[in-house]
């Protein structure tokens, strides 16, 4: 047997673990949820909904530039459901009038309010409050990156439990009810994590959520296909794993306690949430907490995001995803094959390296070994065409195993119109979709390798997407 | 076997199953669509009746056999319909709730192996049940799993029997804040007929803190005047939550007798227990305590600060003079931020142009 072949058996041996890890997570996440929702009971949200004792949260939304549809987030976040609450928005150095928006949507005056200063942040410029909207602070400071507003808004929150969302965010009406739920049934939750949609499709009038439809084109169906397979029925699993080393930045719940001690997300970090989960895994380990602060999943509360719609804004997005996994293993290395850390050492990091971070690079180096081995005569055309078939039937069993599992929740398919467009989005996925996305992922590794540290371009808001009501003046 | 038959036979294999898989959804999907089709139809059918059975205008015996055509379904629209009912109104549901042959089955499921199942049961027992489930109930309060001790206690106050509430307090003993604001809700629920119940733990030896704490909250809750000698006996306890609770309760009650026992907890050495006293300060509107309040102002925790600074604005005119004054005089940076933003928050105060640090 020749090196290369040996290489061929390596990468199907890779391919097959990969697709079977992952078709474990799905199966577990889905076990998961399911003994979730069997110990909801009737009245249990409509309870912690009317309570006065429900513990009260501080819900921040850090936003840059997003003047075009800030207004309608923060309309969306006023009308959630739940006993109490304050909506803390930080502009963080917007150039394109955010605040200004702010101040004559929601009528804002300035105020001097102080709070502890855990973590230091960039210097604040102002304060705002609504006399409209007594629960609504915005803060306006000096540019900082993402992590530092959040970083700024914690110091002025006043609620022991830390909502965090993106500027883009919206959230179904009893996302904070659902996610409040561990909270009150465990004292050992330390933070819970949600569900994250692609909002592009949904009909949002007014911050109310009217119309639960897909993405219209096919780049956006392929994102729907990878946020359902991986971001939701896999995270599950990964959580009931003591792996979940990335809690979405679009949808937090935590303890401020536990937020204070861990220093806040890293300024400088190129994705802050999975920086800050995977260090918020190192300090629960390192201090000895494991018992007494667990991450939780909440398979019922919902979060919905814009998705790049245009291939650069896509490219770009992924290429920063790749970069911002491959600091954080960086910067955690040392919970790596480590038993201290448990599973999350023996088997999260192993996994979130081996699978998320070089998955692109074993992938494309696949593909050229294929070529070469084509080229030179080693392997036969039909050969190559049974592994790229068999990368291609994988991908899309595991697709439709995710789509099974969602059509008994209510987050499945709202008509056959939009069913039948999500396998075809399944079928088309490796056809072309998922390659590009590994060029992109390896472009952005080997960015990483040559000190590439900045956050890329800044997605610009489609008017079509998530149909957020615009903001008239 | 070499690499090409093992592929191939994988793709094989994993083809089928995609197949067998997408044939499934499909028939999922269907399935599921004839059960939401179902349900919408059965509740546009039933809901009215029900309705109308509530206005007096119908019978039983002309709802029950609609009911019974899905009596799952039936069971949980009855509970929608009996939560947003108030507690007579909810009563006048009852008729239907006996209807259904659910009552048996439901008590022979407290005994379960699953607890998903005794948690179910254990609710539902709360709207179909009768003076005959009190028991199973009773039994239920001593499940393995805190859920359906919960949920079995819940159903038991719902039913009104005031013999559950020293049961409840000994099953649901569990240490923390958040257990004990669920006993207390539940407890409360079950109104002024509650505390004698209370009275008896309060006054009585051999209870725990938690117990007392979440005895001294329901008192609160219910605001009940009776309770106000034991409350103030409670300030003195060692444990800073009971004394905590005895001091919210005391201010929900709103007798001005007790202003000057809150306020010898003032410096307690307790933060919360002091910025507990601060809120009840404001909400008694106790202004012979502006000075206590002023000096809270420089309290080294923020909330008793900021709940300093509540009260005093609370107190109207005197406190406000007292803030506005603290805010250049104060001896304290911290009291000076506090009184800054409290009258700024309350629009009596403009702020400070200047960028802050």
């Amino acid at each position: 047997m020749t090196t290369i072949h040996i290489l061929l058996w390596l990468i199907l041996a890779y391919y097959i673990s990969l697709h079977a890890i992952y078709l474990i997570l799905v199966l577990v996440g889905a076990t998961q949820a399911r003994r979730y929702r069997r110990g909801i009971t009737f009245a249990e949200f409509r309870r912690i909904g009317e309570s006065p004792l429900t513990m009260p949260i501080s819900l921040i939304i850090p936003c840059y530039n997003e003047a075009s549809i800030v207004v309608a987030t923060v309309r969306n976040a006023l009308r959630l459901n739940y006993p109490q609450f304050e909506v803390i928005v930080v502009s963080d150095g917007s150039t394109d009038g955010t605040i200004d928006i702010m101040k004559e949507s929601f009528h804002l005056r300035k105020i001097d309010r102080f709070g502890r200063k855990h973590i230091l942040t960039k210097d604040i410029l102002g304060i705002y409050e609504s006399p409209d909207h007594p629960n609504l602070v915005v803060i306006d400071k000096v540019n900082g990156r993402r992590a530092d507003a959040i970083n700024a808004a914690v110091t002025l929150s006043r609620y022991p439990l830390l909502c965090i969302i993106d500027a883009d965010c919206v959230l179904e009406s009893d996302a904070l009810l659902h996610m409040a739920r561990p909270f009150l049934r465990d004292t050992g939750v330390a933070a819970v994590a949600g569900i994250v949609r692609p909002s592009n499709g949904l009909k949002i009038v007014d911050g109310k959520i009217l119309q639960n439809t897909l993405p219209k084109t096919l780049l956006g169906m392929n994102q729907e296909v990878e946020y359902a397979r991986s971001f939701q029925w896999a995270r599950i699993g990964l959580c009931r794993l003591k792996s979940m080393l990335c809690i979405s930045g679009a949808l937090l719940l935590i303890k401020k306690s536990l937020f204070e001690e861990v220093g806040g997300p890293w300024p400088q970090a190129i994705t802050d949430d999975i920086e800050f989960t995977m260090r918020l895994n190192r300090h629960i380990h390192d201090r000895r907490r494991k018992d007494h602060a667990r991450l939780v999943f909440s398979p019922d509360a919902v979060c919905y995001t814009e998705i790049p719609e245009k291939i650069g804004q896509y490219a770009s997005q992924r290429n920063r995803w790749q970069r911002g996994t491959m600091q954080a293993l960086m910067r955690n290395a040392g919970m790596i094959f480590n038993p201290r850390y448990g599973m999350t050492g023996l088997f999260g990091m192993p996994f979130f390296l081996i699978f998320e971070a070089l998955a692109a690079i074993v992938e494309l180096s696949a593909w050229v070994l294929m070529v070469v081995c084509l080229t030179l005569g080693i392997a036969s055309g039909v050969e190559i065409i049974a592994m790229i078939f068999l990368a291609y039937i994988l991908g899309v069993f595991l697709s439709l195993t995710a789509v099974l599992l969602s059509e008994s929740t209510r987050l499945r398919a709202a008509n056959w119109c939009d069913f039948w467009r999500l396998i075809l989005a399944i079928l088309l996925d490796n056809l072309g979709f998922h390659q590009f996305h590994l060029i992109i992922r390896v472009i952005g590794t080997f960015q990483y390798l040559l000190g590439r540290k900045d956050l890329g371009a800044v997605m610009t808001r489609n008017g079509n997407q998530s149909s957020l009501t615009p903001h008239t003046p | 076997m070499n690499l090409l038959t093992i592929v191939t036979i994988t793709a094989a294999i994993l083809t089928l199953l995609s197949l067998f898989l997408l044939i499934l959804i499909i028939g999922m999907r269907i399935f599921t669509d004839r059960s939401l089709d179902h349900e919408a139809d059965f509740r546009k059918r039933s809901i009215p009746l029900i309705k109308a059975f509530l206005r007096g205008e119908t019978t039983v015996e002309i709802v029950t056999p609609i009911l019974l055509k899905d009596e799952n379904l039936a069971l949980l629209i009855l509970m929608e319909e009996a939560d947003s009912l108030d507690e007579e109104g909810g009563k006048k549901l009852h008729p239907l709730f006996a209807a259904l042959p659910l009552l048996r089955k439901e008590e022979h499921s407290l005994t379960s192996r699953l607890w998903q199942t005794r948690l179910h049961a254990a609710e539902r027992l709360g709207y179909l049940g009768d003076d005959t489930s009190m028991p199973a109930l009773m039994t239920a309060l001593r499940d393995d799993v805190v859920g359906v001790r919960f949920a079995a206690a819940r159903s038991l106050i719902q039913h009104g029997c005031t013999d559950a509430v020293e049961p409840i307090l000994s099953s649901l003993d569990i240490p923390g804040e958040v257990s004990q604001r669920r006993v207390a809700e539940i407890i409360s629920s079950l109104g002024p007929r509650a505390i004698d119940s209370i009275l008896k733990v309060m006054n009585g030896p051999g209870y725990d803190d938690s117990t007392l704490s979440i005895a001294a909250r329901v008192s609160g809750i219910l605001r009940s005047e009776r309770t106000i000698p034991s409350l103030r006996h409670l300030l003195k306890h060692p444990v800073a939550n009971v004394r905590l609770n005895a001091v919210r309760s005391l201010s929900s009650i709103g007798d001005h007798a007790v202003i000057q026992d809150i306020a010898a907890l003032g410096e307690d050495s307790s933060w919360e227990v002091r910025s507990t006293v601060m809120a009840a300060l404001g909400k008694l509107r106790a202004s012979e305590n502006i000075p206590l309040l002023l000096q809270g102002l420089s309290d080294q925790e923020w909330w008793v600060r900021h709940n300093a600074g509540v009260a005093l604005v609370l107190m109207g005119d005197q406190g406000i003079t007292a803030l506005k004054d603290a805010v250049d005089h104060h001896v304290d940076a911290y009291g000076r931020d506090m009184s800054r933003q409290i009258l700024q928050q309350n629009g009596l105060l403009e702020p400070t142009t200047e960028a802050l640090p």
